[in-house]
């Protein structure tokens, strides 16, 4: 049964959810890219984080209307994202691998994507998406020349330049210097503080630990949690990992362990495998080698039970 | 010494305030900027030369025609409106097939496709903007060349109102024919360049399918020298009966077998003069189902575009 995650708003009013995801599962021939994945974000800005091949990418294009959910629906706004190009007149898209015409400046690039998108007033949108992203000095070059940075604030540029209710980034900050992050945390901030709904997605989780009050964890191709940071991590460390022990001295090393802090329990299986289960899986890694030094055991495999739960514990906790 | 001040400007966000027009907005803006690919314009000086070098050979043989009639004082018959499509289809097909794959290809190849996947438009206005974008091209090259071709008869006969009553009807005949020829030698080349994101490969099958299309179409529709059979002035092509039907294999044929039809006129050649035998909603209906076939494979697989 799909479990639909509420995705905490920034602000302390309820606000109706503006992106629906329920029950969407994308698959490539035998190859499941994201696997029943229900949320809901309302204004403000959430971070989608997982690493890399999570799924990330496949789900924002299902938000995006680029991609056909194999299963389950999606809404944005109230409509449907796919097949519906009048929805692009609310929600702006930055995606990650898109490609800019390296013949075009940065003046004809921002006026190209202000024109598709409808507008009549070029030259003052342009002027008023060019400084947020601060290449007022280079929009008389061409794009060809730009450095990776640029080429990415550019298009940040123009998914901006509609002024949208709703932003979705794929990987906004790849190739941007601090000075730049900073600039664009700044205008993040300033834009979900006019109610707009922003989803920031990264593979890397400082880049929007500070921006991102709430986030979508997804990791191989499910989503692991999703709510606030804080109340993740809180939780995370309140969660007993399942590892299996396998050694030459199944009883001894049972017995060693059970002299330490760092399990909740051991069991030992019929076939000699030994089942630990602790809360600080952390010092778990670091307690087993040394004990079977100490005792003169010889391991032989160490392996989570919980594969997925162990990737969320290393992706949010262990940095 | 003085302590260095500074001052930081809060840009702020502002919205935007001025009117949003509709789709057709959008549609244009990837009109005008295929528009402007297909004639490299906005681009470096290299980009250019291709394009005008083959718009210069399409208008080539209208002008010398003009020149040939002005020179000589009408002495010279000018090859009719008919002839001239039929000359200047090869070069018209070579531009085609050799800019069109720029209008698709690079923005799949590229990636660039995205950016407009994610604007208000669908992806059957990208392509009906980028194929309307060629086609306009073509039928203004078309136009312009019998322009040129119809005001030197014009201007060369004796009595130029006089030939202009007399032949008035080709005008309509200009229209109608210019305009099946550039639908055609837009959609073929766009409908290849769907299938792949090479230009090299969708101008080289293009061409190469002309090459060997036409090769085949005149050998299968050549005479055949020991028939003693023949019709008097005519010869019995290699493949007998079937031949009028066999000379249809010729893919750059397929708009000037309609345009000969269209101007009623009399084609010298084997091919044309069996083709000519057959009935005339065969060539009719081989324009249409091939170049809607065509537009068909063109929307067809960017419908099932996946980025």
């Amino acid at each position: 049964m799909t479990e639909s995650h509420d995705v905490i708003p920034q602000t302390p009013v309820p606000m109706a959810p503006i992106i629906d995801v329920q029950g969407v599962s994308k698959w490539f021939g035998s190859v499941v890219a994201v696997n029943d994945v229900s949320f809901q974000v309302r204004p403000g800005i959430t971070g989608l984080l997982g690493p890399n091949g999570a799924g990330k990418s496949t789900i924002l294009h299902m938000i995006t209307g680029k991609a056909a959910c194999s299963e389950g629906e999606v809404t944005v706004l109230g409509q449907p994202a796919r097949n519906n190009p009048e929805l692009y007149r609310s929600i702006g898209v930055m995606s990650e691998h898109e490609a800019v015409y390296g013949f075009q400046t940065g003046r004809e690039f921002i006026e190209f994507t202000a024109a598709l998108h409808g507008l009549s007033s070029i030259a003052e949108s342009v002027d008023r998406v060019i400084g947020i992203v601060g290449l007022e000095d280079a929009l008389r070059r061409k794009l060809a020349t730009f450095s990776r940075g640029m080429r990415q604030r550019m298009r940040l540029a123009a998914a901006m330049v509609h002024d949208p209710q709703v932003l979705i980034l794929d990987e906004p900050l790849n190739g941007t210097d601090p000075r730049q992050r900073l600039d664009f945390h700044e205008t993040m901030l300033r834009l979900a503080e006019q109610g707009r709904t922003i989803i920031i997605s990264s593979h890397i989780l400082e880049e929007v630990e500070t921006l991102a009050s709430t986030i979508l964890l997804m990791v191989s191709g499910k989503l692991a949690a999703a709510g606030d940071f804080r109340a993740i991590r809180e939780k995370l460390d309140e969660q007993a990992y399942k590892v299996r022990v396998i050694t030459d001295s199944p009883r001894k090393m049972a017995a060693a362990l059970a002299g330490t802090d760092d399990i909740d329990s051991v069991s030992i299986g019929s076939d000699g495998e030994l089942t630990v289960l602790s809360r600080n899986v952390t010092a778990l890694q670091r307690s087993i080698p040394r004990l079977a030094q100490e005792h003169a055991i010889r391991l032989m495999r160490v392996e989570p039970l919980d594969d997925s739960l162990e990737s969320i514990f290393s992706y949010v906790v262990d940095r | 010494m003085t302590q260095p001040t500074g001052e930081l400007f809060d840009l702020g966000y502002q919205h935007y305030d001025g009117p949003r027009e509709g789709r057709m907005r959008a549609r244009k803006a990837v009109f005008v900027d295929g528009f402007k690919t297909t004639l490299g314009l906005g681009r470096g000086s290299g980009a250019k030369v291709l394009p005008f070098l083959l718009f210069g050979a399409a208008m080539a043989p209208a002008v010398i025609m003009a020149i040939i009639a002005s020179v000589t004082n009408n002495l010279v018959d000018l090859p009719g409106h008919s002839i001239y499509y039929q000359i200047v289809s090869i070069v018209l097909l070579i531009f085609a097939a050799i800019i069109a794959p720029e209008l698709l290809c690079p923005d799949r190849r590229n990636g660039v496709i995205s950016l407009y996947l994610v604007r208000p438009l669908s992806i059957t206005d990208y392509v009906a903007a980028r194929w309307l974008a060629f086609f306009v091209i073509t039928l203004l090259l078309v136009y312009s060349g019998q322009v040129v071709l119809l005001l030197s008869l014009v201007l060369s006969a004796a009595d130029p109102m006089e030939y202009l009553q007399d032949n008035w009807l080709d005008i309509p005949r200009i229209l109608a024919a210019g305009f099946l020829l550039a639908a055609f030698i837009t959609t073929l080349p766009l409908a290849v360049s769907a299938l792949t994101d090479r230009r090299a490969f969708a101008a080289a099958f293009v061409i190469g399918l002309f090459i060997i299309s036409g090769a085949a179409g005149g050998f299968l529709t050549s005479c055949d020298e020991h028939d003693d059979s023949g019709r008097s002035g005519q010869c019995e092509p290699i493949t007998g009966g079937a031949g009028k039907w066999l000379g249809l294999v010729d893919v750059s044929e397929v708009p000037n077998n309609v345009n000969t039809m269209i101007f009623n006129a009399e084609d010298e050649g084997d091919r044309a003069r069996l083709i000519a035998e057959l009935p005339r909603v065969v060539p009719i209906g081989l324009y249409l189902i091939l170049t809607g076939g065509l537009a068909f494979i063109l929307w067809w697989r960017y419908q099932r575009l996946t980025v």
